[in-house]
């Protein structure tokens, strides 16, 4: 089903760390919004964890893909 | 007007770089998606789907073609095994700091004037004789591709041992210098081990294919899923490479901006 368990650990980790990221920042965006105080870093950083998010599931669907393609 | 402070200087100067890091790292996912790993994918699956041909049929296409390997006298192998072709090197394996490194020493091999056979019929087998690069799979894993643009080999298992064998000494004279130990490893196959190739008919020889066709050509023993799984390697590392740059760099980064725009409050 993949071509490399190294695959999930890079795809799982990326993801997760992303995630974190990305609910953090937010947390703290709407934290800041509420008391109407603009928070643009928490905005970057929202755009990069989904970033990150997005490469940690192109490396799991990737490798799920090309074993897929090759059996 | 208030003085800058040196230290907000240092760490804005600081997220600055990552941050220009971070878009690199981007970068380098983003070419690694459309300009290798959508290429190489559906070269890949082309070679899977390439047309099963056989000998004379009139077919001048990279296809692929079941038979054997047979050559006018039988070689023996370093170690002493009758072969059709094969490969033979030995390798230095010595410690530097707190990693192994390996090296080859020396390598030989015998691949000349060989002959495909497919049923009754036989054509002169010359894959890789006119200057192509050739790749032998010596293992399987992330870290050894094989590359799509050299003509990819597998021979199946390679044999290895502790012990030198006197020919491959006497092939080699004055470069067996080990710093560590010296392993002796080769690949062989024989004439009757079945083998796949992917090659293009050219005048009754199988030659290598153009520069368009997915692969240039291929020889594998018995079946050539473990090659094309070699070949695989190489779209995903650039998956799994700018993926892992973009973990480091993004965490710091997240890390950095989150530390100096005051936290979680």
């Amino acid at each position: 089903m993949l071509n490399s368990w190294a695959d999930v650990l890079l795809g799982f980790i990326t993801w997760w760390v992303g995630l974190y990221w990305l609910l953090r920042a937010g947390k703290r965006r709407w934290t800041r919004n509420q008391r109407n105080e603009r928070d643009i870093a928490a905005l970057i950083v929202m755009w990069f964890g989904a970033i990150l998010t997005i490469a940690g599931i192109s490396v799991v669907l990737g490798s799920m893909v090309m074993t897929a393609l090759l059996r | 007007m208030a003085e800058p402070d040196p230290k907000e200087q240092t760490n804005a100067m600081w997220i600055l770089l990552i941050f220009l890091l971070t878009i690199g790292a981007l970068l380098l996912f983003d070419l690694g998606l459309w300009k290798e790993v959508k290429p190489l994918t559906r070269k890949l699956w082309t070679l899977r789907n390439l047309p099963v041909h056989t000998l004379g049929d009139g077919y001048s296409g990279p296809a692929r073609y079941h038979g054997t390997l047979r050559t006018n006298t039988l070689r023996a192998t370093p170690a002493g095994n009758p072969s059709v072709m094969y490969y033979a090197w030995v390798e230095d394996h010595y410690r530097s700091g707190r990693s192994t490194v390996v090296r080859t020493l020396c390598s030989v091999g015998e691949d000349e004037q060989l002959t495909f056979h497919q049923g009754s019929q036989s054509a002169p087998f010359e894959l890789f004789h006119h200057d192509e690069d050739i790749v032998l799979r010596k293992s399987d894993g992330w870290l050894q591709p094989v590359p799509m643009n050299k003509v990819g080999i597998d021979l199946g298992a390679i044999e290895k041992s502790n012990t030198v064998p006197d020919n491959i000494r006497q092939r080699c004279m004055g470069k067996l210098i080990a710093r560590g130990t010296m392993r002796y490893k080769e690949a062989s196959i024989t004439s009757a081990q079945p083998v796949v190739i992917v090659a293009c008919q050219k005048e009754g020889v199988l030659r290598s294919c153009p520069a368009e066709s997915p692969v240039l050509g291929l020889l594998a023993a018995d079946s050539m899923e473990r090659l094309l799984d070699s070949y695989a390697q190489q779209p995903l590392n650039w998956l799994r490479g700018p993926t892992l740059l973009l973990l480091i760099l993004v965490s710091y980064l997240c890390s950095l901006l989150f530390r100096y725009s005051g936290g979680d409050s």
